[in-house]
């Protein structure tokens, strides 16, 4: 087993939560099949405002903080919104320059991004490609297939039916028992269509990993820790790193929480998440005592 | 110039939609309007105009049952117009005029807002639309 009790430790002090999925394998897990990798979220590099007046520094200090795990991953994921809207294309494509030289700062050199609305909404992610590749795609990495789905760069949140055309072809070569993580950045369900918390057509998506037994969905978009269940799939939505969003339909808007300047990282944090041939776990590491 | 717009539906005509709080209508042929629960047909037309980051007018208040024709129009934007309790939603394409018909059956309040990504402002781009009881 790999090594990594940290989780417990931070679990026991208050500092992180750990939630654990099993899947159905029974095999005894292997060194070489086990692995962790972590997501990051939501960085909104660009944005200024009083809900993260210390948004200059956030992401350096996350950057830091992933660094100083004691076991490397194998690899990290954005998932969206890297950068904060704006009109002016240039902006963008120079928000997007400087956050991919920060996080070069990450001793983890194997990186995957995908596109938040933010990023690519306003663009159809032109400049997000530019920058980081294409929006939508998958790999394999130790016995688990990953996925990366794009459901913000279509107008109107939606994945669209050419990408669920490619996700269909993309299952269609794995067993029914694979090992499948699925990476996007809005909920694929809805968790708050008030609060445009959703994707028009992610019931499509959905649809199409039902018959995969083994499928863990991660996404960001809603900047807080957030974990749910369409079937046997469950659904865990990582915290940001800029501010934190109320929970689902708990007020009337869904404003940023007011930043408190005696805790200024309140609510932001990485995930990590292990793999091992038994079960997903995962585990919340708050910025604040990372 | 504004010219009149028929959605898409999959009959080509109306399309009708019972949504067990509201009666609601997307295009813009004729219908017979609804009637109220004392059999009084009104029908009335209510303009909103989207502009980033809101709506104009924001808050609107129709009567349960009578039958409501909104005219939707953009000035900058493709921005989407959704009323995610009565599961209906529409574009609205800038020179344009989108038309929903609502006929709601229960009293209350109800959100709409913009469900397509339009920028910095899109998360405050909302309204309400309150439902009074029949008297």
């Amino acid at each position: 087993m790999i090594d990594r009790r940290k989780f417990l430790a931070l679990t026991a002090a208050g500092g992180g939560a750990v939630f654990l999925s099993g899947l159905t394998g029974t095999a005894v897990a292997s060194a070489e099949e086990e692995f962790y990798f972590v997501q990051m979220s939501d960085m909104h590099w660009g944005y200024s405002g009083p809900a993260n007046p210390q948004a200059d520094t956030t992401l350096a200090k996350a950057v830091l903080a992933v660094n100083a795990l004691e076991q490397a991953p194998d690899f990290i994921v954005f998932t969206g919104d890297l950068t904060h809207t704006t009109d002016d294309p240039v902006i963008r494509r120079k928000r997007m320059a400087e956050f991919r030289d920060i996080v070069a700062g990450l001793n983890v050199k194997t990186i995957y991004f995908i596109p938040g609305e933010h990023d690519a909404s306003l663009d159809q992610g032109a400049a997000f490609k530019e920058y980081f590749g294409i929006t939508h795609y998958s790999f394999d990495h130790k016995g688990v297939h990953f996925i990366a789905l794009d459901n913000v760069s279509e107008p109107g949140a939606k994945i669209g039916d050419e990408q669920l055309e490619w996700l269909n072809n993309d299952l269609a070569k794995q067993a029914t028992d694979a090992r499948i993580v699925l990476f996007t950045h809005r909920p694929l369900f809805d968790l708050a269509p008030k609060w445009d918390w959703a994707t028009r057509d992610g019931s499509k998506a959905v649809a199409l990993l039902m018959p995969y037994s083994n499928v863990t969905v991660f996404y960001g978009h809603i900047h807080q820790e957030h974990h749910h269940m369409t079937g046997h799939i469950p659904h865990h939505a990582a915290r940001s790193l800029i501010f934190p969003l109320p929970a689902p339909g708990s007020q009337e808007q869904r404003t940023p929480l007011p930043w408190n300047p005696d805790a200024p990282l309140q609510g932001l944090g990485v995930r990590e998440v292990e793999e091992n041939r038994t079960q997903t776990e995962i585990n919340e590491i708050p910025l604040l005592k990372a | 110039m504004l010219r009149r717009t028929l959605l898409k539906n999959a009959a080509g005509g109306m399309l009708t939609l019972l949504l067990g709080e509201a009666l609601a209508q997307v295009g813009v042929k004729s219908a017979t309007p609804a009637k109220s629960h004392k059999g009084v047909v009104k029908q009335s037309n209510i303009r909103i105009h989207a502009q980033r980051f809101f709506y104009s007018p924001n808050h609107i208040t129709i009567t349960q049952g009578d039958k409501v024709v909104l005219e939707l129009t953009s000035g900058d934007f493709t921005h989407g117009f959704s009323i995610p309790d009565w599961n209906l939603r529409s574009d609205i394409v800038p020179e344009q005029i989108t038309l929903l018909t609502v006929t709601p059956q229960q009293a209350g309040e109800v959100v709409f807002l913009c469900d397509n990504f339009c920028g910095e402002g899109h998360e405050t781009m909302h309204g309400i639309i309150t439902v009074k009881a029949r008297a």
